[in-house]
């Protein structure tokens, strides 16, 4: 496809192939591995169970994410009814029953996340109107080292990323139809119904709720279009919400041991009773659940640099990929140790900090000094979204984690798909379609070849101490062997410490 | 843009005014507090010794304490019991009660009050315009961080000053390119900026990009260049070299009671040359001034790496350093009432975010510059300052040893003079109208007025509630709690506990 056609040749299908099959291999091939839970899929896991045994309970996140995973495992039937009832009065898993497989539980997740590198595709596709392009801006998604171990895992993510590209895909074709015609409202009402699916995965995606001042300013002076838009988006996003409560709700019918959690008198009452619970009753339901998730939230511990195992890291580190976490680790012979680890593909991440960065000087010269663009709104709507996400997260003092950044990732990939779009040349050499096509080529091979390079760290294939500090270029990540002292540039809490005397305090 | 307007008369009055503002802010009671504070404690001794002849080596360059010296002899503020009662020490730990700081602040205080007109006439140099340079001077008057530092005896002072002085010359020497005279007398002036400078703290070394970037001013004329370098290097040499030959002159009398027998080498040959008073010959130069760099490394190294989870006495990492963090605690005390009194390196965010801010927008036009092909009206210049910062950032990013805050005061000094140069853009390529400009750098400036009252009371000692304390630190980053107080940061949590 070149730009300014709009049909698809054969050769565009080629590539899009090329996608789905590249994307296979890192996404959904093997995502049966490792056969052990690792991060949140020992908290996940247990609300599936407690779906798939109509268990009642309360929990930190929305329901949709653990829906998929218990829809997988109804679907793949990968356990017997015993295996699948085995977590199911436990919050949390603490040591993995034999035979028991994630094989069902991860299908959805591996599935959706496979799926994202065409809707990302199309994403690319949508702002560089070449399919060549969009297959090399594919390269972020595809051979990233930190989203191929993390979104195919039963989490959160995987459902959470695929949901909000589609929201991202769906709102690049709204801003360019301008006019309340059937495909306007139609594709309004999917807005409604991906925003929310976003949003009940995990209540950061409701930073997508975004989109919609911004779709008024895009659509600005046609205020009487948005509108339109705005009440199809409304209806999908209420069916949505209330049908994803309705299912959560209609399934937790018994109570277990682990009692009513925080559930008010009435919704008590209700789970009591051998009847359904009334809808009526649903807003009721919905505000208990919501009062756990925030008193649930307010327990959980603050970022802590100096404590040992800290696994958080402060929201400015995640740019550039810091700090690393380590999900798993197994010992083979000649000391050498394999590990499952969140950890970024440089190459990628900080190619798209950069161009967050141009992103964010293109919009500055273009206020300060009148520079022409040729996508500024565009420009402005992703740097929006990206500040608005990292703002929003600053202000969230309870430790986060490195993956709390992927959706700024997502949106980082698109706004180097802008930048290069919008480049014209690199200091005196003009910048022609070509020329981008050959960068990123280049970026392409390089962001192939450092996959290759960390991939060790996804797969947990034996490294041997030198092995995985050869990797370890970059102090802030703290990546480190196994049993080794942290090397932080900044922080590192002293392994054995008396307690003394604070000058400060002149308490012991 | 309007016309380029003359220095003129108006120029001086201004220099004047701001002068006199500058007094009221930075130098009126400089002898407070009256006693050695922070650094001071260091170079306190380190003057009493070029007064009283004693040899020694030190952490830092002669320049700065020479200057403390100079300061008390002019002055004389102390008899000279007094001004030899801390010759035995390395560190200051009590004072007595008749010690006067007034003579030992008197040259840093100096210098710090002129930065301000050399701020205002390299502000003027860019802008081409005398009340916008006016206004963007008030980051050097109402500073708090710098005022904290810059008028106490320690070595920021003079280093500030010479960096001020190498920038003035920077932006001189171009102008006078068909002039031999002053293009030879401006070139070599900065080259002693640049020795000045470095024979005061070694930080002071990031200044010999300017010599490079000369030529990117001066291209295609690259001869011309070669000349200029030549000037450069002259000067530079010349203070380098006659500085540390004065402190070697300087340093007759062995101390034994400082370390090492008084000697603070254990280089026999060195030995022997101060044994036999032969330190003052230029034939020595070469084996003394590499034993005073091998003992000046080794100073640093032993400070230690910096660590945020065990006690750094206000250290902090370079990345926090554009937003002020984290503030460094000299004193704290309570009054009888309970008030506390502070003083800290406390910046004024109005001062130091502008900067900041800056530096990203002089970034983003440099990058629109490069990728899109964007007008520029100075790049040159643009380019030079942005590595001189970035060089700066990039060096002091690989030390491992513990920084402090007022490491950042040369690349904060570069920092006002992007923000210069971005104001400067905007009139000149930006689709505001001139008075749109005018009333951002009146905004600007009212706003570190502002700001500089709001943080004054945390640089002075003036008595505050704990709740007036809090209100003033909302940025966690900057780490300042009230006296005796709990610390309470998510990034700053240090743990009281010997590692054992």
């Amino acid at each position: 496809m070149n730009s300014g056609s709009n049909s698809f040749r054969n050769s565009d299908w080629l590539l899009l192939g090329l996608v789905v099959v590249m994307s296979c291999f890192t996404y959904f091939y093997n995502y049966t591995q490792p056969t052990s839970l690792y991060w949140d899929e020992v908290y996940h896991v247990t609300s599936a169970q407690k779906y798939l045994n109509n268990s009642y309970f309360m929990e930190l996140h929305p329901p949709v994410g653990k829906l998929l995973l218990a829809a997988g495992e109804k679907l793949i039937d990968a356990n017997d009814d015993e295996l699948n009832r085995i977590y199911k009065d436990t919050n949390h898993v603490k040591k993995r029953v034999e035979g028991f497989s994630l094989n069902g539980y991860r299908f959805f997740p591996a599935l959706l996340s496979w799926i994202t590198a065409v809707v990302l595709f199309f994403i690319f596709l949508a702002i560089t109107r070449t399919t060549i392009l969009a297959t090399f801006f594919s390269f972020l998604y595809i051979f990233d080292t930190a989203l191929s171990v993390h979104l195919p895992g039963a989490l959160l993510e995987g459902p959470m990323i695929f949901f909000c590209s589609l929201s991202l895909l769906i709102f690049l074709h709204i801003i360019n139809i301008k006019k309340p015609n059937i495909k306007f409202k139609v594709l309004s009402f999917i807005l409604g119904i991906t925003f929310a699916l976003t949003f009940l995965t995990k209540i950061t995606g409701l930073f997508l709720l975004l989109l919609f001042p911004i779709l008024f300013i895009g659509l600005w002076p046609k205020w009487k279009v948005w509108i339109i838009g705005m009440i199809f988006a409304f209806f999908g996003f209420l069916i949505t919400f209330i049908g994803v409560w309705h299912v959560h709700i209609s399934l937790g019918t018994e109570v277990t041991n682990q009692g009513f959690y925080s559930a008010s008198a009435l919704y008590k009452e209700a789970l009591e009773s051998d009847n359904p619970i009334p809808f009526s009753l649903y807003p009721t339901a919905i505000k208990d659940h919501l009062k756990y998730s925030i008193k649930y939230n307010d327990g959980v511990p603050k970022l802590d640099m100096c404590k040992v195992h800290e696994a958080g890291s402060p929201w400015f580190y995640w740019p550039l990929g810091a700090r690393s976490i380590t999900y798993a680790k197994k010992s083979y012979a000649e000391d050498k140790v394999g590990y499952l680890m969140f950890q970024v593909n440089p190459a990628v991440w900080w190619l798209s900090a950069f161009a967050v960065l141009i992103a964010f000087s293109l919009l500055t010269c273009s206020y300060l000094l009148g520079l022409k663009l040729k996508q500024r709104f565009l420009l402005n709507s992703f740097c929006i979204l990206y500040a608005g996400y990292m703002f929003g997260i600053s202000q969230i003092d309870r430790v986060m984690y490195l993956h709390h950044y992927l959706l700024p990732l997502i949106i980082s990939f698109i706004l180097a798909a802008l930048v290069l779009n919008e480049v014209k040349q690199i200091g005196k050499w003009k910048f022609d379609h070509d020329h981008k096509v050959f960068v990123a080529l280049c970026l392409s091979i390089c962001i192939f070849a450092t996959y290759q390079f960390y991939k060790p760290l996804s797969t947990m294939r034996p490294l041997t101490k030198a092995q995985l500090e050869k990797r370890a270029i970059f102090p802030l990540w703290n990546l480190r062997c196994s049993g080794c002292k942290r090397n932080d540039p900044f922080f590192n809490p002293p392994a054995i410490c008396k307690e003394n005397q604070n000058p400060y305090t002149n308490k012991k | 843009m309007t016309k380029p307007e003359h220095f003129g008369w108006q120029g001086w009055a201004l220099i004047g005014m701001l002068m006199l503002l500058s007094f009221c802010s930075t130098i009126y009671k400089y002898s407070e507090p009256k006693h050695p504070y922070w650094d001071e404690k260091f170079h306190v001794t380190s003057a009493q010794k070029y007064l009283n002849n004693h040899h020694f080596m030190q952490a830092h360059p002669p320049l700065g304490k020479m200057l403390i010296a100079l300061g008390e002899i002019i002055v004389d503020a102390n008899p000279p019991e007094t001004d030899a009662r801390f010759v035995d020490m390395l560190l200051i730990d009590k004072h007595g009660p008749n010690f006067n700081m007034h003579g030992y602040r008197l040259i840093p205080m100096i210098l710090a009050w002129l930065l301000t007109p050399i701020t205002f006439i390299i502000f003027f140099l860019i802008l081409r315009n005398r009340i916008l340079a006016a206004l963007l001077s008030f980051v050097i008057i109402f500073d708090t961080g710098l005022i904290s530092l810059l008028r106490a005896a320690v070595l920021e002072g003079p280093l500030i000053f010479s960096t001020a002085f190498a920038i003035l010359a920077f932006l001189v020497i171009p102008k006078y390119v068909k002039n031999r005279w002053e293009f030879a007398l401006w070139t070599f002036l900065l080259g002693t900026a640049m020795g000045a400078a470095f024979t005061t703290k070694l930080t002071g070394l990031f200044l010999i990009l300017l010599a490079p970037l000369l030529l990117l001013h001066l291209w295609p004329n690259w001869k011309k260049w070669l000349i200029a370098f030549a000037f450069i290097f002259a000067g530079f040499a010349i203070v380098t070299v006659g500085i540390w030959q004065l402190h070697f002159s300087l340093g007759t009398n062995v101390n034994p009671t400082l370390p090492m027998e008084g000697y603070h080498t254990n280089l026999h040959e060195y030995r022997e040359i101060l044994d036999q008073g032969k330190n003052p010959s230029i034939l020595m130069f070469p084996t003394i001034i590499a034993d005073s760099f091998k003992y000046m490394y080794k100073s640093h190294t032993d400070i230690g790496d910096l660590n945020l989870c065990t006690p750094n006495y206000g250290g902090s990492p370079w990345i926090s350093w554009p937003l002020g963090g984290k503030s460094i605690h000299f004193l704290s005390g309570r009054t009888k009432g309970g008030l506390g009194n502070y003083m800290y390196l406390q910046a004024n965010p109005a001062v130091w975010w502008t900067a900041a801010l800056s530096v990203f927008i002089s970034i983003a036009m440099l990058l629109g510059f490069i990728f899109m092909g964007q007008k520029l009206h100075k790049p040159k210049l643009l380019i030079s300052f942005l590595i001189l910062y970035l060089g700066y950032m990039l060096a002091i990013s690989q030390i491992s040893r513990t920084m402090f805050l007022y490491h950042y005061f040369p690349p904060l000094y570069v920092s006002f003079i992007l923000l210069a140069l971005v104001i400067n853009e905007l009139r000149a390529r930006g689709p505001f109208k001139g008075e749109v400009i005018s009333l951002l750098c009146i905004l600007l400036s009212s706003l570190m007025v502002l700001g500089y009252l709001i943080y004054r009371p945390m640089i002075d000692l003036t008595p505050m509630t704990d709740e007036q304390l809090k209100r003033r630190t909302f940025f966690s980053l900057w780490n300042v709690r009230c006296h005796k107080c709990e610390q309470d940061n998510p990034y700053y949590k240090e743990k009281w506990c010997n590692p054992s």
